[in-house]
């Protein structure tokens, strides 16, 4: 009985405030005071630009007409509320979304560089920023630093539940998670505040387009025979230890417990947890947060598919903590890099965001049930394709304003 | 993207309505953020956990394996084999890599709704300065909505955790998108503890945190 009391109750009370409350607002809704209230109190507004006076003036100052490089005040408002700008068709935002979401779902990898193509050539909008180069240099940096920051929000997020979680469960070394952090935060504020507003569209495909090439040379040398056999050989002896804890053949007494500190000095620390030696470099987490928080703030990407293998090759964390630790760390560089950009007037179109996330959620839902029907190396041989053919042309174009395809067919 | 402007201003006067509760335009405000950030919290939570449930055996299967991976690796320290140790939390770090990018997609279905809302207030308090009564550091004392909107959400978000576990009913919702068996990671501090030589890791009963924490990533 209690229990479907409670639920009964609840529900009523529920549906009772869903009705009185609205009626209550109406009846309080009178005189407001202030600019806060009287935007409360007022109808919405037709849709209007993006806030951001950063934007704002950055428009004032682009000429006006229908060439490209100008903005076409007859045309319709577009991205981020510019008139004449592209205009993102929402079905497709989700079903490339989608896309995104199912390759982060499958290949584990290669999700934000998807994203950011989304952004550059799908939709756009990386053409029209361009077009501003010499005539509206500002919007032109002001619309790239709103994809690097579009980016970087999901990827925040994402960390901040995680970090919560990791830390609620004891899953974080918070010694190492904070010498990352303090890396990584003077990496993601550095790289933010030194790029915002100063970074050309051109330099910044010319630098994703080199970060997307080193990951498709990282998934090839993943793929080729001395790859897997390092692959084959830690499966194996996972297999044979498996197999020898099975049949109680892994002998010896018992192990020693506890962590004994043999030394540290600044360049080493020693330890040894249940009699196993372990050492790492305690500058080096600093040093990697700094250059892996700076590197993943400039392209709008997480950073955290570098800081855990970064972890565990340094420290040799386990499993159950380097998770944990590289979130903190993640959770720090992504939250000062959307701050720093933020607090500069950096403009986001969350419609276009809120359509993305809906779309990831759909593609990961759906990527466990296909990826059984291709096998992880055929998966891994497509992206590097892609990665090479983005790479390359993101790299040439950026850098040298050359196409590939140009390239190739004349 | 003019469509979806369009619906979100349709949908206004069932998003404005809690901005008018209070006579105090601070306290309306603050309260408008709060009664926003429940709705989005409530409608993120619904979607994830029909997608865990959709899921619940992908998912189940991911989790099984990082589980015991890890519990394996606890098991070659405790036999104090470095090699062993280092293979199989090799093993282990891939099984999480899938694990953990799976359940992103279902943390992603938990917060889409927060774009949305952040559009709608952008359409309502978009431009609209905020004079603090002090000022901060690296701040000053004009801000603008999202300053006090995201850590809003996000004490909402916890609270509302915290709460619903406490209701018999959201348990069951809980249970009903649960995914893996009941063996839990063999924490690192159990190895600090006096030696069970050979004892493997025990199956333990999930800890109702534990269901939480997998339903908010």
């Amino acid at each position: 009985m209690s229990k479907r009391f409670y639920v009964l109750v609840l529900s009523t009370l529920i549906a009772f405030a869903s009705i009185a409350a609205p009626l209550w607002a109406q009846d309080n809704a009178a005189a407001p005071q202030t600019e806060v209230s009287a935007q409360a109190a007022a109808p919405a507004e037709a849709p209007k630009a993006a806030t951001g006076s950063k934007l704002e003036k950055a428009i004032a100052k682009a000429p006006i007409g229908t060439e490209p490089g100008q903005i076409d005040t007859t045309k319709p408002a577009g991205f981020l509320g510019i008139p004449g700008a592209p205009q993102i068709n929402p079905i497709m935002a989700l079903l490339w979304a989608i896309w995104v979401g199912w390759i982060f779902s499958t290949v584990g990898a290669f999700g934000g560089v998807m994203a950011g193509v989304g952004h550059v050539t799908v939709f756009g909008l990386g053409a029209y920023a361009k077009g501003f180069k010499t005539t509206a240099p500002d919007l032109n940096k002001t619309v790239t630093d709103s994809i690097r920051a579009s980016n970087q929000f999901m990827v925040g997020l994402s960390a901040l539940i995680s970090s919560i979680n990791y830390g609620k469960m004891g899953r974080l070394v918070l010694p190492l998670g904070l010498a990352l952090g303090i890396g990584s935060l003077f990496g993601a504020w550095g790289s933010a505040t030194l790029s915002a507003g100063k970074v050309s569209f051109s330099a910044y495909q010319g630098w994703f387009g080199f970060f997307v090439l080193a990951l498709g040379c990282y998934l090839l040398w993943e793929t080729s025979p001395s790859g897997q056999a390092k692959k084959v050989k830690a499966k194996q002896a996972a297999q044979a230890f498996e197999a020898a804890v099975k049949a109680q053949k892994t002998g010896g007494g018992p192990a020693p417990t506890g962590v004994k500190v043999l030394g540290i000095t600044v360049s080493k620390v020693q330890f040894t947890f249940c009699g196993v030696e372990f050492s790492f470099n305690p500058i080096l987490p600093v040093v990697g947060g700094v250059v892996i928080s700076a590197l993943a703030a400039f392209l709008g990407v997480g950073g955290g598919f570098l800081l855990v293998p970064f972890l565990t090759s340094i420290t040799q964390l386990p499993m159950y903590l380097a998770a944990g630790t590289s979130a903190l760390a993640v959770l720090i560089s992504m939250v000062t890099s959307i701050l720093t950009l933020m607090t500069k007037g950096t403009p986001v179109d969350w419609m276009l965001i809120g359509t993305e996330m809906v779309g990831v959620a759909i593609g990961s839902i759906v990527g466990p049930h296909t990826s059984k029907y291709l096998s992880d190396k055929l998966l891994k041989r497509i992206f590097i394709v892609l990665a090479f053919y983005v790479g390359i042309d993101y790299v040439l174009k950026g850098f040298f304003n050359v196409r590939v395809i140009e390239l190739l067919f004349g | 993207m003019e469509t979806l402007r369009n619906i979100l201003l349709i949908l206004d006067p069932a998003l404005i309505w809690g901005f008018r509760l209070l006579d105090s335009p601070w306290g309306g405000f603050l309260t408008g953020l709060a009664v926003l950030s429940l709705l989005c919290v409530i409608t993120g939570d619904v979607t994830s956990h029909l997608a865990r449930r959709l899921n619940r055996r992908v998912y189940g299967k991911y989790r099984d394996e990082m589980v015991s991976q890890h519990n394996l690796s606890v098991q070659a320290l405790k036999h104090s084999d470095k090699e062993a140790y280092k293979a199989v939390n090799r093993q282990a770090h891939e099984a999480f890599g899938k694990y953990f990018f799976s359940q992103a997609g279902a943390f992603t279905l938990s917060i889409w709704p927060l774009p949305f809302a952040m559009a709608w207030l952008d359409i309502r308090f978009g431009g609209v300065v905020l004079t603090l009564p002090f000022s901060l550091p690296w701040v000053g004392d004009s801000v603008f909505y999202p300053f006090f909107f995201l850590p809003i959400y996000i004490a909402v978000r916890i609270f509302y955790g915290k709460t619903m576990r406490s209701f018999a009913f959201y348990r069951r919702i809980l249970s009903w998108s649960k995914h893996g068996n009941d063996t839990q990671m063999v924490p690192f501090m159990d190895l600090l503890k006096p030696s069970q030589e050979g004892e493997p890791a025990k199956p333990q009963e999930a800890l109702p945190d534990e269901q939480e924490n997998s339903a908010l990533k």
